[in-house]
């Protein structure tokens, strides 16, 4: 019962190999039957996502474990097995759970502390579950890695600032505005950048978008995109007053939108604020409309300082949060130590020679004097003899199982029937273990 | 125990819970714990529960609304900030805000404390119903205006930081602190200074005369005062220009918000308080209106907070000049409310510490 780990990610594959790597439902299905089928591997649970591909097996033997599932892995997505075994990790034991929980609490992920992972994470599972590729293990570990990237994201800040340079600028829009819901958006030039901001804007609520562009009609397609209204590019002057939110990001060698304009557009609001974001190079933007009342203006400087700002203090908390990991691999592996068969074995002894003696004293206590010394020895043998005829079976079959798939389920049964282990918390996890 | 003791243990410890209550607001700044700001609200409630209590034990034990002496109107300035911020928060996200209003809420009541009196039967001209009627619509408007000042000053703040994104917070905030400690170090040191009395030869006025001892206690206080602003200043300074301490202080629409509402809600009720005392004085010494220091300053209370809903309904004014002119009006209510009282003699001087 080796736990073990096989994987590529964005830092040991080039974006081309982890492509062909990836796995759909269906590839998850087949890998999964195929692996299951050799008789050294008892339980799978593949995960893959945009930046990585793991199988995490539970095999018999170690060595079983890598090949197995590295032929199985290059085979199914059709790429030589030198290039996979180039950029392939292998961990066990231990490092194969930290190194899930690593992944669990985004410690592991291209962007420290993104909330996806957990979601993906927990959808693997499930679909493994589904196709009852896992057993007491890996459900095991699975559900407590849930728990542990959950603990992470609450006892750490590690989620709490952003780190792209466009979701820092509607995280300071929100700073001016409680609310981006009902608020418009002007776009100053159709170009990327302005596109993946204007779509943080929308996942926060804003409805109306005025594109403007030199070239009309890449104004009028993008307009189309965010369901808003293309205006030509000299009238932005006029649809200044309208906007909550300016977004530039043109090419164009001087300033579009100058001190003056946005001072007489403010004043047309009410004094309402406006929250300019500046993501050209060179700027689109007087810095100087950072001085006007109510208007706010951020640069791609500005942006980017707080982005890295943010990103180190990420990097801080995830230092926090490898404490937590290394608190939670230790919870585990105590679970893990509990299931081997020989422990248990002695445990079970233990216990019934316990009963045995206590019942012995108390019923030879009753005789008083009458008892020979013969007499005493033939009621101890009749005790043990019952112990001992009691427990061969369940001990041989406890061995035998140790090296079956689903033998731990014997060992979990044996323990909680017999109530082998005192710690509570431990009992309570386990009878989740048996639910579903 | 008698009536009178536990109104008194009941109040000092709604004050003590107050204090308590604006620490978890300030720790709630510095690390943005939600559990913090849940404790603090229950403080809090609990705090103004006593405190209502402590209220109604006077009024029966008095036999008069408690609203007669400088204790029983702080306690319910007080009360007043505190109903208003539980409600302000209750329907917007200014729990920030807590860090600035409670400690100034437990500062109006512990200076309650400073002049606290049992209670007493009632002067011949307060006894009218409409003293509890008037007072209790002043307090409140004052209380209103005590949250107004809170969540423009955090706007002032708040702005500052998003215009400057971070850059040269910390000087700003050491230089302003210092200069603010600086004066009233000085000012603590003058007050501290006995200077001796001398009259002028030849002017025939009273000049003062100062000791050496006296330069030591003003230069002392004014050099202590300095020092604690600095570090103040750099403590505040640093926590201020992190990442992401923006995020702590609500957004600049909310505060802008409820420091309006407070004022748009005050300002009618400052108005009632106004002709209910008018009416009152017509009864009590048979004018409407005398130029009496009170209510010449009310006067100008009112004119001012009308003012800042002119700016903010006829010219569109919002933002920072609106918060400033919210967070100097609690200084024009501090005047009228207690400077009148404390250090002007006046019809309303029954209300004073004496």
């Amino acid at each position: 019962m080796h736990l073990a780990v096989l994987g590529i990610n964005h830092k040991t594959a080039p974006v081309e190999l982890r492509e062909k790597v990836s796995l759909n439902d269906d590839k998850c299905g087949s890998l999964s039957r195929h692996l299951l089928d050799d008789v050294g591997i008892s339980e799978v649970v593949p995960l893959s996502t945009c930046n990585r591909t793991e199988v995490y097996v539970v095999a018999s033997r170690p060595e079983v474990g890598r090949r197995e599932v590295m032929t199985a892995l290059a085979e199914i997505s059709q790429v030589e097995l030198r290039d996979l075994e180039e950029c392939a990790y292998y961990h066990e034991g231990e490092t194969a759970i930290s190194h899930l929980y690593r992944v669990a609490g985004s410690l592991d992920s291209l962007v420290v502390g993104e909330a996806q992972i957990m979601g993906q994470i927990k959808e693997a599972y499930h679909a493994a579950h589904e196709r009852e590729s896992t057993s007491v293990l890996l459900n095991r570990l699975f559900r407590h890695s849930l728990e542990v990237g959950k603990r992470v994201r609450t006892e750490t800040r590690i989620g709490e600032n952003p780190v792209s340079v466009s979701s820092v600028a509607v995280d300071m829009a929100r700073k001016v505005f409680e609310d981006l819901e009902g608020r418009t958006a002007l776009l100053v030039g159709a170009g990327k950048m302005g596109e993946l901001t204007a779509t943080h804007l929308v996942s926060h609520g804003v409805t109306s978008f005025i594109v403007s562009n030199r070239t009309l009609s890449r104004a009028e397609e993008m307009a189309e995109k965010l369901n808003g209204r293309a205006v030509p590019f000299e009238e932005i002057n006029d649809y200044l007053p309208m906007a909550d939110i300016v977004i530039s990001s043109t090419g164009a060698p001087h300033y579009v939108l100058r001190k003056g304009e946005v001072e007489r557009a403010i004043r047309r609001r009410h004094n309402r604020p406006i929250f300019f974001i500046d993501i050209a190079v060179p700027r689109d933007i007087d810095p100087g409309v950072n001085d006007v009342y109510n208007a706010f203006l951020y640069d791609i400087d500005d942006l980017n300082e707080v982005a890295a700002a943010n990103a180190a203090q990420r990097e801080k908390e995830a230092r926090k949060a490898e404490v937590i990991i290394t608190e939670e691999v230790n919870d585990f592996l105590h679970w893990l130590s509990s299931l081997d068969v020989v422990p248990t074995i002695t445990a079970l002894r233990e216990m019934a020679d316990k009963i045995k003696d206590g019942e012995l004293e108390k019923t030879l206590a009753k005789f008083d004097a009458d008892l020979t010394d013969k007499d005493i020895n033939r009621i101890e043998a009749l005790a043990s003899g019952i112990v001992n005829k009691m427990l061969h079976s369940p001990t041989v079959e406890l061995k035998r199982a140790a090296n079956e798939r689903g033998g731990y389920l014997y060992v979990e049964s044996m323990r909680r029937l017999f109530k082998l282990n005192g710690n509570k918390r431990k009992e309570r996890q386990k009878s989740d273990d048996f639910k579903d | 125990m008698d009536i009178v003791q536990l109104e008194q243990i009941l109040f000092i410890a709604a004050v003590i819970t107050y204090l308590v209550s604006g620490g978890i607001y300030i720790w709630y700044l510095i690390t943005r714990s939600e559990k913090a700001v849940g404790l603090a609200t229950m403080l809090l409630i609990m705090a103004i529960l006593a405190h209502t209590l402590a209220m109604g034990l006077r009024w029966y034990s008095s036999g008069h609304a408690p609203m007669s002496d400088l204790y029983e109107s702080l306690s319910l300035f007080g009360w007043g900030i505190i109903l208003f911020f539980l409600i302000a928060q209750r329907f917007y996200p200014v729990q920030a805000a807590g860090a600035l209003v409670v400690p100034t809420a437990f500062l109006v009541t512990s200076v309650a404390l400073v002049f606290y009196k049992g209670p007493e039967a009632l002067a011949p001209a307060l006894q009218s119903y409409w003293l509890w009627i008037h007072v209790t619509i002043a307090m409140l408007s004052y209380g209103l205006f005590a949250l107004s000042f809170g969540a423009g000053f955090f706007y002032i703040v708040q702005e500052y930081l998003l215009k400057k994104n971070y850059r040269n917070v910390l000087y700003t905030f050491v230089l302003l602190l210092a200069v603010l400690g600086l004066v009233l170090g000085l000012w603590a040191g003058s007050e501290l200074a006995d200077p001796a009395k001398v009259m002028d030869p030849i002017s025939q006025k009273v000049g003062n005369e100062y000791a050496t001892s006296d330069y030591l206690k003003i230069v002392g206080g004014g050099l202590a005062g300095l020092l604690l602003g600095l570090g103040l200043g750099f403590v505040s300074g640093k926590g201020a220009s992190k990442p992401g301490f923006t995020n702590r202080l609500p957004s600049l629409d909310v505060l802008d918000e409820v420091s309006y509402r407070g004022i748009a809600f005050g300002f009618p009720l400052l108005t009632i308080g106004i002709i209910t005392g008018a009416i009152w004085a017509d009864q009590a010494w048979g004018r409407w209106w005398g130029w009496d220091p009170k209510e010449t300053w009310s006067l100008i209370t009112w004119l001012y907070y009308g003012g800042y809903l002119h700016t903010r309904l006829t010219m569109g004014w919002r933002g920072r000049h609106s918060a400033v002119i919210a967070v100097i009006g609690l200084i024009m209510v501090l005047i009228t409310y207690l400077g009148v009282n404390l250090f002007i003699s006046g019809l309303h001087s029954y209300a004073t510490a004496a």
